[in-house]
């Protein structure tokens, strides 16, 4: 019998198939981190003083969308995008190269060292110190991040491993009672309207418990929004958690989500985002992982639906508080539609959007009075009006 | 700029009498005399004659293709030729009127003989006058030019020089070349090696204007680094078609720096020769050496022009010498004293010069690193300092003491990390040198060794630069 594509899709798709394919990065304790480093000092050390000596290159995994698939779980409806085996060469031998190879090593080596006294740092503080270390080869707190993914992909281990976090900028508010073990514990029902701050400290984050007679989380882009739902205690009106990254989501915050719902799996992830490519962009990451931290971020994809805004809701939005798509916009889109893990409805949603060229925010519903937000998130998800 | 008309007959003269010399295959002499009559204009009279095998004329009858201008207010286009070969009884005078028609017979007048009474001998002396507005200007000219030809060090020429200023009753003599048996090259030194000598005398006498070699040029004589490279297009079947182009490259390095090449820092003089004798295409012989991949010696050329149709100049972005001069040398293997100046084969002085800067690096590589492996070497001490200090601060004793025995470093009791990080940067620049001297094809044939093998054949690896990925931050967290 002649395999049709779909066919062949479902087999790439399974999750044993992949599994083969996908990279993970490992987690380790500080001491096997190290180890690590030391290993990759001695085959360089070896390959430098062997009888053909040479300078070993760096082999990273590639983190592009060329190396990416999709993963759908067998026993769960979550998807997440992986990284397979395909990788870039950074190599001291090339003079365009060359400056990129002696970042790894740096990064490497601060890292060894926070490691040594057993420190968390954040990113931006790594930044600092690397700028106040060798200020020619790190001039922006991207290409810091950047190297720190190479390092990732050079050591396949997580980002957390190496002693480092990124400032976690996620909040969390609603029926939630948070354990920290050895502190007393929170009831997010009784905090001010900015909720409380996620850490970035995946140790602490990993040994939260939890409990919530909540029905829903909202999953929620922007801060503003997030803001206002809390003041007007959404979450009291409908049993439920509000979480946001005010952005882009963040790991510590994927990472708390998914813990959500891994300790309440009946609760379903709703996300309420703007009406553009970026907050479907936003969305996806929730919900598969992303591509430039694609070794670790499989882990944190959650099953999060899309309750708006949507293309069914557009008539509640008035023509004056739609916006022209800018260059940005175009960018976006053209590489989520040609991405391999966008569902065929979210594919549609984002269609219309490029048709219209258009855009609009969640707080457009604001004409329809402060509190129409609330009753149009009750509506939608009594409707099930989500996909 | 237009050459004049004396200049080029001057070059083409002397080129013409170099020829006769070599065919003659014995040591020969071949003496310039310019004398100048101060009369209103001056009158210059110059003189050319050499101990070669005597000449048919052919060469003098077709002077007139080197020029379109036959006959000038400066020359009235008459040569007086004096020549006779070594089995000839009789010395042939002539008078040759260029600005004659070939179909004239007062073109060339035959004079009368003299009878050779003592001795065998053979030569030829060609004598002109012109008048010249300053004729100081040409005789500083010409023997610029004749003290060139001393770079090529021909073991089987001596050459003379007069200079003769006559006003009146006055007259006074000069004798520029200070030629003499110890600035004479040994007998059966090669062509290639003559030039070598030749041009190393013209760096350490400063371009031949000392009489002996300046006294701290020559400490450093022990310093100085050559280079040779060699091209031939032996395949040609006609023996008078077969070139062979020698280059000789002699560099100071800058960190000597004695007093007297500072000022040619960052330039480099080039000589070319043909058939022995200056060049005159030194146009063309530019236009090879601007086509050259000098960045692949570390070498940026930043203006290149030919300097008074006597050499050429190089001025290069910053350089790790004081000072660099390449003699050309491309001539027939067998001589021929009646052909024409042919314009020299470009993709032979190509190769040649091409060898001697790979044989300067094979040699030098550190000097002659190219663009890319010094750029490299730039990020060195710091990737060395950052090896160092994971191997240093690592409290795994075990760890250490591998990386030290991996380093050939017995133990490290004092400055531990100015020892460790100088071993690992020298053995890194080594690794960078030897991998500048191979050639690209030796360069792509080497697997190259990553840091973890991870051992799956199936493995795709892509070449790619440091790019800041654009489209990356779609699901770019």
């Amino acid at each position: 019998m002649e395999e049709t594509q779909s066919d062949s899709d479902l087999v790439r798709s399974t999750l044993f198939y992949s599994d083969q394919r996908l990279c993970s990065a490992d987690i380790l304790s500080p001491a096997q981190a190290r180890a690590r480093i030391e290993v990759a000092v001695l085959n360089f050390l070896k390959t430098l003083s062997s009888p053909n000596p040479a300078v070993s290159d760096l082999h990273l995994i590639n983190r592009r969308s060329e190396n990416c698939g999709l993963r759908r779980g067998l026993l769960s409806d979550v998807s997440s995008v992986f990284l397979s085996h395909s990788f870039c060469r950074r190599s001291l031998m090339r003079a365009n190269d060359a400056k990129a190879f002696v970042r790894v090593w740096k990064v490497m080596e601060m890292c060894f060292m926070i490691l040594g006294e057993d420190k968390l740092v954040t990113q931006r503080e790594l930044f600092y110190r690397l700028l106040s270390d060798s200020p020619q080869y790190f001039n922006s707190q991207e290409q810091v991040n950047s190297t720190v993914q190479d390092v990732v992909s050079l050591l396949r281990c997580t980002r957390h491993s190496l002693g480092l976090m990124a400032s976690s900028r996620g909040a969390i508010i609603g029926r939630l009672i948070l354990h920290d073990p050895g502190e007393e514990s929170l009831d997010c029902t009784i905090l001010g309207s900015a909720g409380h701050a996620i850490s970035g400290d995946f140790n602490l984050l990993k040994n939260l418990a939890f409990q919530s007679d909540a029905r829903y989380i909202i999953v929620v882009e922007k801060d503003a929004v997030f803001q206002r739902l809390s003041e007007d205690r959404l979450f009291n009106q409908l049993p439920s958690i509000l979480i946001t990254a005010k952005g882009y989501p963040d790991l510590a915050t994927r990472f708390l989500l998914h813990r959500l719902s891994e300790t309440f799996p009946s609760i379903p992830i709703f996300a309420l985002v703007d009406w553009n490519p970026a907050g479907l962009a936003i969305l996806c990451t929730y919900k598969f992982g992303s591509i430039s931290m694609g070794l670790e971020s499989y882990r944190y994809a959650c099953n999060v639906k899309w309750l708006g805004l949507r293309a069914d809701d557009l008539h509640l939005i008035p023509e004056s508080a739609f916006l022209e798509f800018k260059t940005r916009d175009h960018q976006i889109s053209k590489s989520l539609l040609s991405s391999t893990f966008l569902p065929d409805s979210y594919k549609m949603e984002l269609q219309k959007m490029v048709e219209a060229g258009r855009r609009a925010e969640i707080e457009a519903l604001y004409c329809h009075g402060f509190d129409f937000l609330g009753k149009y998130i009750a509506g939608k998800i009594v409707q099930a009006d989500y996909i | 700029m237009e050459v004049s008309l004396p200049r080029i007959l001057f070059r083409t003269l002397i080129y013409h009498s170099i020829q006769r010399c070599r065919v003659s295959e014995t040591l020969c002499r071949l003496s310039v005399s310019l004398k100048t009559f101060q009369e209103n204009p001056p009158l210059l009279r110059i003189s050319i004659s050499d101990t070669g095998v005597g000449s048919s004329l052919e060469e003098f009858l077709k002077l007139d293709n080197y020029t379109s201008v036959i006959s000038s207010e400066q020359w009235d286009g008459a040569l007086s030729i004096t020549t006779t070969g070594m089995n000839d009884k009789e010395i042939q005078h002539f008078c040759l009127n260029l600005n004659e028609s070939p179909t004239s017979n007062i073109r060339l007048i035959k004079l009368p003989s003299t009878y050779k009474i003592f001795g065998t001998f053979s030569g030829t002396e060609v004598c002109f006058s012109i008048r010249e507005r300053n004729p100081e200007e040409f005789d500083l000219w010409a023997v610029d030019f004749v003290k060139k030809v001393l770079l090529l060090k021909n073991p089987n020429i001596v050459f003379e020089l007069t200079l003769e200023n006559i006003n009146g009753h006055m007259s006074r003599r000069d004798f520029p070349l200070h030629e003499n048996d110890d600035t004479r090259a040994p007998l059966l030194l090669s062509s290639i090696k003559c030039m070598a000598f030749g041009l190393q005398e013209y760096s350490l006498k400063h371009g031949f204007t000392l009489p002996k070699e300046c006294e701290i040029c020559s400490s450093y004589r022990e310093l100085l680094i050559e280079g040779n490279g060699v091209a031939c297009n032996s395949e040609r079947n006609r023996i008078r078609d077969q070139l062979r182009v020698e280059a000789m490259i002699l560099v100071v390095p800058a960190k000597l720096q004695p007093s007297c090449w500072s000022d040619t820092n960052s330039t480099s003089q080039v000589f070319c020769f043909q058939d022995y004798a200056p060049s005159s295409h030194l146009d063309s012989c530019l236009a090879t050496l601007s086509s050259l991949d000098w960045p692949s010696f570390g070498l940026r050329m930043k203006e290149a022009f030919v300097e008074n149709e006597g050499k050429i100049v190089i001025e290069w972005e910053d350089t790790a010498f004081a000072f660099m001069h390449i003699a050309i040398h491309c001539y027939h293997k067998t001589a021929i004293p009646t052909g024409d100046i042919s314009v020299p084969d470009r993709n032979l002085i190509k190769k040649a010069v091409k060898a001697a800067l790979e044989d300067l690096k094979a040699s030098n590589t550190h000097l002659f690193l190219s663009s890319q492996a010094t750029k490299i070497r730039e990020y060195v001490p710091d990737l060395s300092r950052s090896l160092a200090n994971l191997i240093l601060s690592s409290n795994d004793s075990e760890f250490k003491r591998e990386c030290t025995t991996l380093l050939g470093l017995s133990s490290l009791q004092s400055n531990p990390e100015i020892i460790v990080e100088s071993c690992i940067s020298e053995k890194i620049a080594r690794i960078i040198e030897a991998n500048d001297k191979k050639s690209k094809a030796e360069r792509g044939a080497v697997v190259p060794r990553s840091l973890f093998e991870c051992g799956n054949s199936g493995e795709e690896i892509i070449d790619e630069e440091t790019v800041e990925a654009d489209e990356d931050y779609i699901l770019g967290y």
